[in-house]
């Protein structure tokens, strides 16, 4: 007797938003909040309370989600480390200590500005799947090339990512103390390695490709358009980023 | 080297958004004409190996790591236009896909190192191939190429950052350049140690006969550099008008004073970096800018005139050629003729 199968695909439920109108939305947010600098505590509260809704709502797993957002502060930290030496008046290191304690807002803001951005697009990936993501870019015109591009490195950076890190793991496995300087040579070898086998597998992808008959155009698929509910979505983050200006 | 949102300031992510999109929209024109469909998905899988190959950490000092950027491996090996469309690629799911660098910032994320890499990287590659070719020549062309693209990108976000009034210039270019000189070895290695291992396995992926290898043309690469460069002189209206460090210095501790009494009176042609005879200060800035721009490129253009004519002029064992650069059955040489299609 056949058992049912759980795992059957569902038919694509539809959706309440675009993934093209999600973009747009959450590209002009982003575009708000920075443009909206500096920003009022109140400002900030509400990002975070908008990631924070949107995300209970859409079942997201947001200490995940605020985990990975965290990636950028080390980053952003670095570059705005470099902001208060606008403000000194006298190299001296007196003068720089004034200007950094005059200058530590801004520091602080220029942290908390790439994290909120980054949370918006975090979001973004995390209620809108890369597939969804890729058809919105090609929708909204991105040149074909590119998103010709976009697709196969989607398809293809997984499969590239497991073979670097299991030619990562036998090298370490097999020559745990070697020296850095031989470590960087021998990278370089592993990716020459990497370089021609990629080679030879895109020239056989292209050829099994060619065999299904791939015209050079990538078939279409059947997602929503850019409806009402996008407009007034994207009218939503418009407000909300006049807002962030303004205020 | 990933600039985050919120790092530059809304007239120059604005700029450089417009000089990504349109570096963008040309690269993918130039695909279309130039590359079949196999070239794109052998482009699409070597896009991928780069975002994989960014994995890879290496140490630098004091605890911290540098990761592999691949501009320059991608210059080298794609040429520059394709591989401005792969690093652009791997740029564009970094940031949307992975919060690695900004949204507002992808167009300088994108001129930094989907353009200037790249084309930085080709261009010296290609000067080492044109000077001797050879296995050592490639590998040397490699390395040099991939160190001066990531300190030359990383001077790129100094000055962008600078421009953004987000940092004092000689410090963030110092501290920016210092890091960069470090990863720039670590970088320069690994392209090498690739480019080394695959002119000994496959050659023909970088000879002019390989499938990667589209005929690069040095003068549009050097176009290229020269419009980058006007453009930056464009921008000089976002030049703060504040003195930088030294000058501040100079002029603080009152020596400059007398210099500056002197300097006036030696009435320079662009005195404080504007264009006499335009009412406007800014229209003046940046004609002052582009004029600096174009005296500098027609004397190297000058300096590389001379430099080829000597060496048309001289055989190999470097003694002076006496016969006009004509061998001996009285036909041009080719560095002759060469110079002779310049002229």
């Amino acid at each position: 007797m056949n058992t049912p199968n759980t795992n059957k695909l569902k038919p694509n439920e539809p959706k309440p938003f675009s993934p093209q109108g999600m973009l747009l939305a959450a590209v002009v947010l982003v575009v708000g909040i920075v443009v909206g600098m500096p920003h009022a505590p109140l400002e900030i509260i509400t990002i975070f309370a908008l990631v924070l809704i949107i995300g209970l709502v859409a079942n997201v797993n947001l200490p995940k989600l605020f985990l990975r957002s965290l990636i950028v502060i080390p980053i952003a930290g670095c570059m705005a480390a470099f902001a208060p030496l606008r403000l000194v008046t006298e190299w001296s290191s007196s003068g720089i200590a004034a200007a950094y304690a005059q200058g530590a807002g801004r520091v602080v803001e220029l942290i908390l500005t790439p994290w909120m951005c980054v949370l918006v697009m975090l979001l973004l990936v995390q209620l809108c799947p890369e597939k969804d993501l890729l058809y919105a870019l090609e929708r909204l015109h991105v040149p074909r090339a590119f998103t010709l591009l976009l697709t196969f490195m989607y398809r293809y950076v997984g499969v590239m990512r497991t073979q670097l890190t299991a030619a990562h793991r036998s090298l370490v496995s097999r020559a745990p103390s070697i020296s850095p300087r031989k470590q960087v040579l021998l990278y370089g070898n592993l990716a020459g390695a990497m370089l021609i086998r990629a080679h030879s597998r895109g020239e056989r992808i292209h050829a099994a490709m060619l065999s299904r008959g791939f015209t050079g155009l990538l078939p279409r698929s059947t997602h929503q358009r850019f409806g009402l509910p996008d407009a007034a979505l994207v009218a939503v983050a418009v407000l909300l980023g006049i807002a962030f200006v303004l205020l | 080297m990933h600039i985050p949102d919120g790092m530059l300031d809304p007239k120059t992510f604005g700029t450089l958004w417009a000089g990504g999109a349109g570096s963008i929209g040309y690269a993918s024109w130039w695909i279309r004409k130039n590359l079949d469909g196999s070239k794109i998905v052998l482009m699409a899988v070597l896009a991928a190996l780069i975002f994989g190959l960014q994995m890879l950490n290496f140490p630098i000092a004091a605890g911290t790591s540098g990761h592999f950027a691949g501009g320059a491996l991608a210059g080298i090996l794609l040429g520059a236009w394709p591989a401005c469309i792969v690093m652009s690629a791997v740029l564009l799911v970094q940031a949307l896909f992975f919060g690695d660098g900004g949204i507002t910032t992808l167009g300088a994320n994108i001129v930094n190192l989907g353009i200037i890499a790249p084309f930085v990287g080709a261009f010296i590659y290609e000067l080492f191939q044109r000077v001797r070719s050879g296995y050592a020549s490639k590998i040397a062309g490699a390395f040099t190429g991939a160190f001066v693209a990531v300190v030359v990108s990383s001077a790129a976000v100094a000055l962008e950052l600078w421009a953004s009034n987000n940092a004092q210039f000689f410090a963030a270019l110092g501290a920016m350049t210092f890091w960069h000189t470090i990863i720039g070895v670590g970088e320069g290695i690994i392209t090498a140690g690739l480019i080394a291992y695959v002119a000994k396995v496959r050659p023909q992926l970088l000879g002019d006969e390989g499938a990667l290898h589209t005929k690069r043309s040095l003068k549009s690469i050097c176009v290229v550099l020269g419009a980058l460069a006007l453009i930056a002189a464009g921008l000089s209206f976002l030049a703060s008008t504040s003195p930088d460090g030294l000058e501040f210095v100079y002029f603080d501790s009152g020596v400059g004073a007398e210099f500056e009494e002197g300097a006036h009176a030696a009435a320079a042609p662009m005195s404080d970096y504007l264009l006499p005879g335009v009412g406007s200060e800014l229209l003046a800035g940046i004609g002052a800018g582009i004029v600096g721009v174009v005296l500098t490129g027609a004397l190297i253009l000058g300096l590389v005139v001379v430099l080829k004519r000597r060496a048309g002029g001289r055989d190999r064992t470097g003694e002076r050629d006496r016969t006009g650069g004509r061998d001996r059955t009285g036909e041009k040489t080719k560095i002759a003729k060469s110079v002779e299609i310049d002229e």
